[in-house]
């Protein structure tokens, strides 16, 4: 579990995280949500200290990942991390995508490394593609192809930084079924997503951000019926209007 | 016009020509390797956050860049070994020390375009790909050789061949120096034949025949690279 | 070191001028700019060959390209220095023969600049020349090259660094210039060829970084203002 306390963080003068703290609990899926620019993108990338904070404290069972003599790497293999622009590594196939990691990381030998990445292919309907490279594969192929690259590692954690808004309409779904498996297999998710169907059926709470605070967390069905917050009812109404 | 009518392939000018080739092929060799591996460790000090380590290779590279080679041939052959200790100078006169300093010339100069080459290459490299190595675990170091170098590699292919058939050409500036590769025994042979343009023809059709195998060999090189390469799969 | 400028700063600015021909540093940029100046031309009439829609203009500037790319400089040096007291009928000196192989050489490499400056530039405007009724030679002459040379001129501006550089090589047919000047020097003192090579090498450096340097500030300039990336 993910505990955050007192974040802060700033890009020179712009305070882009203030007085941050909350929890996200294990086996559970929180949805953060918020205004474009309002810190979602940096809240999720300093749990996995992409972006260094400021100030505060944030530990990971029990563990604080500032500390100073974490092995920053180490760390980083237990959690995954799936970017809005899949960042897949266009040199690699995407069976070497996947087992890149665990074969260079972990000494996993290479069978067994490609076996588990043919079972995971499988698993997200991606059969048949080990042998691709990333520049064939549509949006939702190569975003599920990271989602693999990720889960390879058998993290503890996964963390999604707006997995599906670079995805054309049709392919969003087939993203977010494998990500609604994932949590019904109990993995404990970090989303940020515009994704309100998504976050409706599967979140257990969700994080409303703006102008880098945070207003509130709620479980999911006071979210959606008649919370009091005027911007989070604006924030809504701009979303179904989308 | 056959082979045997042309007075400048008959012995013993055939084996001049053939010693200057393989002299010329010894020193295209030596220097490339040398512009290679110091071209590759002047981009790493240059990626130094160090101000200082990163600022002198640039400052290098500047220097190499906007002299001209001949000179800096000269400079090699005529002064280097001045300020060489006693050892060093016998050593390198027992040696061939035209051969050497040329190719070490050769070699220092062509490293600096080297290494702008593959600088660019990494350049082109977007930053999401180094985050995304790393949220995966993968250290600095590790990221570098995984992810960037490869494909630093791949989009720098194109300049590194050019920079290659560049070198290839400018090993016949050794000749001023007395180095005997091609071009000079080329002016031996013409001054003891006189057969100024047989001499010549043939020395630049080896010269061409050669340059265009680097080029062709650059071009199935860049389909290769092209095969697996996107500058970004956004 | 300072006294060897002191004594020979003149010799090595212009050479032996006016008792001979002007060489040293003089020398240098007075072949490296008449190269530029008659190279410039050639290379826009290659450039247009390379580009235009005549097969056989096409095969002749390619076949030119790529012949001056893979020769040695040195070897169309010895070319000109052989050829051109035949086709002249009469020794033309080594500054001249030396301008020619320069202007042969240069010519390739600049048509490849302006090549890909012609390349570069969106299609949309040759077809608006057309729909308003301009002939391919006026489309070219007044709209497409203008818009060329602006773009092409920092890479342009760094090839003449390299024309400077390739001067130097008139060194092995005696043509006096910044190089000929240094090793005159050089001869004349024996033992001091490490403050020599170091004065010539640091001056050709000011000379080309400041080219250099200028090349770079203007293709930010030019870069910012059209939103086009020189080639
Ligand atoms: N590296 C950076 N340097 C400077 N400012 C930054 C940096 N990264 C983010 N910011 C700024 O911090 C603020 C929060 O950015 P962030 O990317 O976290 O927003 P977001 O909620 O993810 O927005 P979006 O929905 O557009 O992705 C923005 O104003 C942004 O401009
Ligand atoms: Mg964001």
């Amino acid at each position: 579990m993910i505990t955050v306390e007192n974040v802060n963080k700033s890009f020179g003068k712009l305070r882009a995280l203030q007085d941050i703290s909350g929890n996200f609990p294990k086996g559970t899926v929180t949805v953060v949500c918020g205004p474009s620019g309002s810190g979602k993108s940096t809240l999720i990338r300093t749990l996995n200290r992409l972006e260094e904070i400021d100030s505060g404290r944030i530990t990971i069972d029990g563990r604080d990942i500032y500390e100073p003599n974490i092995n920053l790497d180490q760390f980083r293999m237990s959690l995954g991390f799936v970017f809005q622009q899949f960042n897949l590594f266009p040199h690699l196939s995407v069976l070497d995508n996947i087992t890149l990691a665990p074969r260079r990381l972990k000494g996993i030998a290479r069978d067994e490394a490609e076996q588990m990445a043919s079972d995971l292919l499988r698993r997200v309907k991606l059969s048949g593609k080990e042998h691709e490279y990333p520049e064939s594969l549509s949006g939702g192929q190569a975003q599920r192809v990271a989602i693999v690259r990720c889960l390879a590692m058998q993290p503890k954690i996964m963390l999604f930084d707006e997995p599906t808004s670079a995805l054309d309409p049709e392919m969003i779904s087939e993203v977010l079924d494998v990500m609604g498996d994932l949590a019904s297999e109990g993995m404990t998710m970090v989303c940020v997503t515009h994704e309100m169907g998504f976050a409706r059926s599967v979140a257990n709470s969700i994080w409303f951000l703006e102008d880098g605070q945070k207003h509130g967390e709620f479980p999911v069905d006071d979210f959606f019926q008649g919370t009091t917050d005027p911007r989070i009812s604006l924030f809504l109404s701009h979303l179904n209007r989308e | 016009m056959s082979f045997e009518s042309i007075a400048v392939l008959q012995e013993p000018y055939l084996s001049w020509l053939l010693q200057g080739l393989s002299l010329t092929f010894a020193l295209f060799i030596f220097s490339w390797t040398i512009a290679f591996v110091l071209g590759f460790l002047l981009l790493l000090m240059r990626m130094s956050p160090i101000k200082v380590i990163a600022w002198i290779p640039a400052a290098y590279i500047e220097l190499a860049r906007n002299i001209p080679l001949l000179v800096q041939i000269m400079f090699w052959y005529f002064a280097v070994p001045m300020l060489l200790p006693d050892f060093l100078q016998k050593a390198l006169n027992r040696w061939d020390s035209g051969f050497i300093l040329a190719g070490l010339a050769l070699g220092f100069c062509m490293a600096a375009y080297f290494s702008e080459s593959f600088r660019s290459g990494v350049r082109s490299i977007n930053n999401t790909q180094v985050e995304a190595s790393r949220a995966l675990g993968f250290s600095f170091l590790r990221t570098m050789q995984y992810i960037v170098f490869p494909q630093a590699l791949r989009a720098t292919i194109p300049l590194i061949m050019n920079n290659t058939l560049l070198l290839f050409k400018n090993t016949s500036i050794a000749m001023a120096i007395g180095v005997h590769e091609l071009m000079y025994q080329v002016l031996s042979i013409n001054n003891d034949t006189f057969r100024t343009f047989e001499i010549f023809f043939v020395a630049t059709i080896v010269y061409l025949f050669f340059s265009i195998l680097i080029m062709i060999a650059g071009e199935f090189a860049e389909r290769w690279a092209k095969k697996s390469r996107r500058a970004s799969n956004a | 070191m300072l006294e060897i400028i002191n004594d020979y700063w003149l010799f090595f600015l212009i050479g032996q001028y006016p008792h001979g021909p002007l060489g040293g540093l003089a020398g240098t940029l007075l072949l490296a700019t008449i190269c530029l100046i008659l190279a410039l031309p050639c290379s826009i009439l290659i450039a247009i060959g390379r580009t235009g829609k005549n097969r056989f203009w096409r095969g002749v500037t390619f076949v030119i390209v790529y012949v001056m790319r893979g020769t040695p400089f040195l070897m169309i040096i010895f070319w000109a220095h052989f050829l051109g007291p035949i086709i002249f009928g009469t020794s033309i000196g080594a500054f001249w023969v030396m301008v020619i192989a320069l202007v042969l050489y240069e010519s390739a490499y600049l048509a490849e600049v302006i090549r890909a400056g012609i390349e570069s530039l969106p299609y949309g405007q040759t077809e608006a020349a057309k729909a308003m009724g301009f002939s391919r030679t006026k489309t070219m002459i007044l709209i497409v090259l203008p818009q060329v040379m602006y773009n092409s001129f920092p890479a342009l501006l760094s090839q003449f660094v390299s024309i400077i550089k390739e001067t130097s090589l008139g060194f092995v047919i005696g043509v006096h210039e910044f190089t000929f000047a240094a090793s005159q020097v050089n001869s004349i003192l024996l033992v001091k060829p490490v403050e020599i090579y170091l004065i010539l090498g640091l001056t050709f450096f000011i000379v080309c970084f400041t080219f250099t340097s200028a090349a770079r500030w203007l293709e930010r300039r030019i870069g910012k203002s059209q939103g086009v990336l020189p080639a």
